[in-house]
């Protein structure tokens, strides 16, 4: 039981370094370009392909919301479990913006590193909706839950292009966006 | 502007998200997806980000459907995370001929999700389908955007919310969505929990300055679930703009004129099903509507109420914007079969005449059944165990490649323009007649057999033991290789004044009993090659005959006998060149070959007998008998070496004589003995 990760090696557009591509059983058969200096093989001995599937999550479920309504305003509370220098560039004055522009939000706060941010809206306002077309407009930005750390990846491109790591080692060397 | 390749092996990349995640990848790029994906997957959800991204299955390729995704070779992108199987956040995408699956169970688990505003995005011959039901899920989906949304030959099956769905929900803000769908199928979407927002297609345009323009063109939409309609607008409080324009479509529900009023050829209130319920206003026969993962193309059915629906062009010059649809459907067959134009994502290659053109890969065990005529222009790749099945009759333009264990079996009439490639064991069996324009190659264990009927143009190549077997029946241009243990056997007449039989055998190959070539034919027969019974070459045969090859008995040879036996090699008993005829025979006959009873050339005759070469009894040689024997070499009794009108000396014996030669029989007088004689 032992899989190979491809793992982006360059941070570019909404693409992190670190980031999980594509999960093959071992023995893989990769394309022509599918190697430094682009991606690097992660290779994770004693796993099967579904169980590191589970590091393939998306974050789009990091917003968590919650609310209070009172004197025709809605406070609404956003949670965003990930690091702000984990997320894409701009996102937390893009998403301010975004809500202050089309929502007419008035920002209470947003601490830093992950929040929670505190706004008002009108009450008038579907919240079930501002969430939805948040994420419409920021889910590029959000990127995956979970990536390799960016010395993981220096490592691998030391090495040719590949390390090879235990199940035990990946699992604690992949880092959890949300936590 | 490059174009990366995405295959199993050997291929740039192995998944889509590999070649859209990279750097190389930039603006106006194409990733084109090719090969065998039996053993092979692409799961992880990718996205474009970068302009003019065209992402296609390469045309004709085992990965690209032929609008049914076939579970096997054919390409899809399957993913199960809790987000989109394809974000598309820049304009310019094209999608051409995917299958993109959402196995995912979380909400807003859509297929396509066009992420960003401004873009302009095309998706042609594409399947998307939902594999679980959830909530907010849709096929196609934009929302608070100024988008373009193109479709042409798209099947969207079994979402949550809708097939296609043009979501400017947001309470405020001008988001303009201009849809344009031709040619396309939605069918059981809208069966999340408590869903009422959904559809077939669905439109929004919530907030009052939102603009939401809907143009469907030859769509079926049917069987949404709950609540919602084929065609939809979204339920609640919504202040913007909608217009619909809709033509030549086809509803479960009354739907078409409720968004339409002024709707052309509104086909309301059908059923879908796999066979005819004698509906009063009509059925949407298909083939398969009960097992994932479905098959929506149509049903060649005399009631069949989708098929020739309409005269209307369905593709061809009709311009949504700046969108011009074409004239195919999802297969790429041409629209319209017959003289009306079917609606939805397939044009069914029905019988009835007319001019048809059928393009079509058969993979896995398909069959091409009995009772199909087609006309013309039949381009088929048959792969796996696929039929060719009985009483099929092609008029004209048939391009096939068989591959693995095809068969194209009993009474197949390909007129003309038969273009086939047959590899592993390929049968072409009894009974095909093509007339004209035959190009075959045989490979593996191909055979052509039984009562084949050429008549012009038959250009094959056979490779390992490809048989041309019985009673078949080449009339000219026949032009073959055979290599392996190639075997053209009985009954093989070429008897037009026109013939041009070029034949290579080799290995053990056989021209057996009854073959009759009138001219031209030159031949290459090598190892235990046999040149059989009955053959009667008129003309130019040229053959070299190496190792164990035998001109067997009764070969008659009138002229142009141009041979070399090496080997073991024999040209035996009863050859006859009648008096008369202008022979050219000049025969190398090496180490034991033997030139047996009855052997009559009148002339020419320039042979080279060596080892025990043995030219025995009755051999006639009237004049122009140019011979090195050697070794145990015989020219034995009944040897007659004179001619009523041949001058004398008719025979010219230059070779050298050794071992037991016997010149017994040789008339007096008529021998011009200039060779040595060792013994």
């Amino acid at each position: 039981m032992t899989v190979e990760v491809l793992v982006n090696a360059i941070a570019h557009d909404n693409i992190l370094k670190g980031q999980l591509i594509s999960i093959q059983d071992q023995p893989a058969t990769w394309g022509s370009r599918e190697g430094l200096p682009d991606y690097v093989i992660v290779i994770i001995t004693g796993t099967t392909k579904a169980q590191a599937e589970v590091f393939m999550e998306s974050a789009v479920n990091l917003f968590n919301y919650s609310h209070v309504t009172a004197g025709g305003v809605h406070e609404v509370t956003v949670t965003v479990d990930v690091p702000v220098q984990n997320l894409g560039g701009g996102f937390k004055a893009d998403t301010k913006a975004y809500l202050e522009d089309t929502w007419g939000a008035v920002f209470t706060s947003w601490t830093s590193p992950n929040g929670p941010a505190v706004f008002e809206v009108e009450d008038t306002v579907d919240l079930a909706d501002l969430k939805d077309d948040v994420l419409d407009k920021f889910e590029a930005k959000l990127g995956p839950r979970y990536i390799f750390s960016s010395a993981d990846v220096d490592t691998a491109v030391s090495n040719g292009g590949t390390i090879t790591v235990t199940k035990a080692q990946a699992e604690a060397r992949i880092i959890d966006r949300y936590a | 502007m490059a174009t990366w390749t995405v295959q199993p092996s050997g291929g740039d990349y192995t998944s889509l998200n590999a070649a859209l995640s990279n750097t190389s990848t930039v603006a106006s790029d194409i990733i084109e997806i090719s090969g065998d994906w039996t053993s092979a997957s692409d799961t992880a959800e990718s996205t474009v980000e970068d302009d003019n991204i065209t992402i296609r299955t390469k045309a004709g390729d085992q990965a690209r459907h032929a609008g049914f995704y076939n579970g096997t070779t054919n390409w899809e992108l399957n993913t199960s995370g809790n987000s989109h199987s394809l974000q598309i956040d820049n304009t310019g995408c094209i999608l051409d001929g995917l299958v993109i699956v959402q196995s995912g169970t979380g909400n807003s688990d859509e297929g396509v999700r066009i992420s960003s505003g401004g873009l302009t995005v095309t998706i042609l011959n594409t399947i998307v389908r939902a594999n679980s039901v959830t909530t907010d899920q849709d096929g196609i989906y934009a929302g608070n955007y100024v988008v373009t949304v193109n479709c042409e030959n798209v099947i969207c099956i079994g979402w949550g919310r809708a097939g296609f769905n043009a979501q400017s929900y947001r309470s405020t803000g001008a988001d303009t969505h201009d849809w344009n769908l031709i040619s396309c199928v939605a069918w059981n979407c809208g069966g999340g929990v408590a869903e009422a927002d959904g559809g077939g297609i669905n439109s929004h345009a919530r907030s009052s300055s939102a603009v939401t323009t809907i143009n469907c063109h030859n769509c079926f939409m049917m069987d949404s679930q709950g609540t919602n309609a084929d065609f939809a607008n979204f339920t609640g409080t919504a202040s913007g703009t909608r217009t619909w324009g809709i033509d030549n479509c086809i509803s479960s529900d009354s739907s078409i004129t409720a968004r339409d009023s002024g709707a052309v050829n509104a086909n309301e209130g059908y059923v879908i099903g796999e066979t005819d319920t004698a509906d009063a206003q009509g059925d949407v026969l298909v083939n398969d509507i009960t097992t994932a993962p479905y098959d929506l193309r149509l049903i060649d059915d005399a009631a069949n109420d989708a098929q020739d629906e309409h005269i209307a062009a369905t593709g061809a010059g009709l311009t949504f914007g700046d969108y011009v649809g074409s004239s195919v459907d999802i297969a790429g067959t041409t629209r319209p079969v017959n003289t009306s134009y079917d609606i939805g994502a397939f044009e069914v290659e029905a019988a009835g005449g007319g001019t048809v053109t059928f393009i079509a890969g058969l993979d896995g065990s398909a069959t091409l059944a009995p009772d199909l005529s087609i006309t013309a222009g039949l381009a088929a790749a048959f792969d796996g165990s696929a039929a060719l099945a009985p009483d099929l009759s092609l008029v004209a333009g048939f391009a096939a490649a068989f591959d693995g264990s095809a068969d194209l079996v009993a009474n197949l009439t390909p007129l003309r323009t038969f273009v086939a490639a047959f590899d592993g064991s390929a049968d072409l069996v009894a009974d095909i007649t093509p007339l004209r324009g035959f190009t075959a190659a045989f490979d593996g264990s191909a055979n052509l057999v039984d009562d084949l009927s050429l008549v012009a143009g038959f250009v094959a190549a056979f490779d390992g033991s490809a048989d041309l077997v019985a009673d078949a029946t080449v009339l000219r241009g026949f032009t073959a290789g055979f290599d392996g243990s190639a075997d053209l056997v009985a009954d093989i007449s070429v008897v037009t004044a026109a013939v041009e039989l070029a034949i290579a055998l080799a290995g053990s190959a056989d021209l057996a009993a009854s073959l009759t070539t009138i001219r031209g034919l030159a031949a290459g027969f090598t190892a235990t090659a046999v040149l059989a019974p009955n053959l009667t070459n008129i003309a130019g045969l040229n053959a070299a005959f190496t190792g164990s090859a035998t001109l067997v008995p009764d070969v008659t040879a009138i002229r142009g006998l141009v041979a070399a036996l090496l080997g073991s090699g024999a040209l035996s008993a009863d050859l006859t060149i009648p008096a008369g005829a202008t022979v050219e025979l000049a025969i190398a006959l090496a180490a034991s070959a033997a030139l047996a009873g009855s052997v009559t050339p009148l002339r020419g005759f320039a042979a080279a007998l060596d080892g025990a070469a043995t030219l025995v009894p009755d051999a006639t040689a009237i004049r122009g008998l140019v011979a090195t024997f050697t070794a145990a070499a015989v020219l034995a009794p009944g040897l007659s070496l004179v001619g009523e009108d041949i001058p004398v000396p008719v025979l010219r014996l230059t070779g050298r004589w050794r071992g037991a030669v016997d010149l017994t029989g040789a008339g007096p007088g008529a021998v011009d003995l200039t060779g040595r004689l060792d013994t």
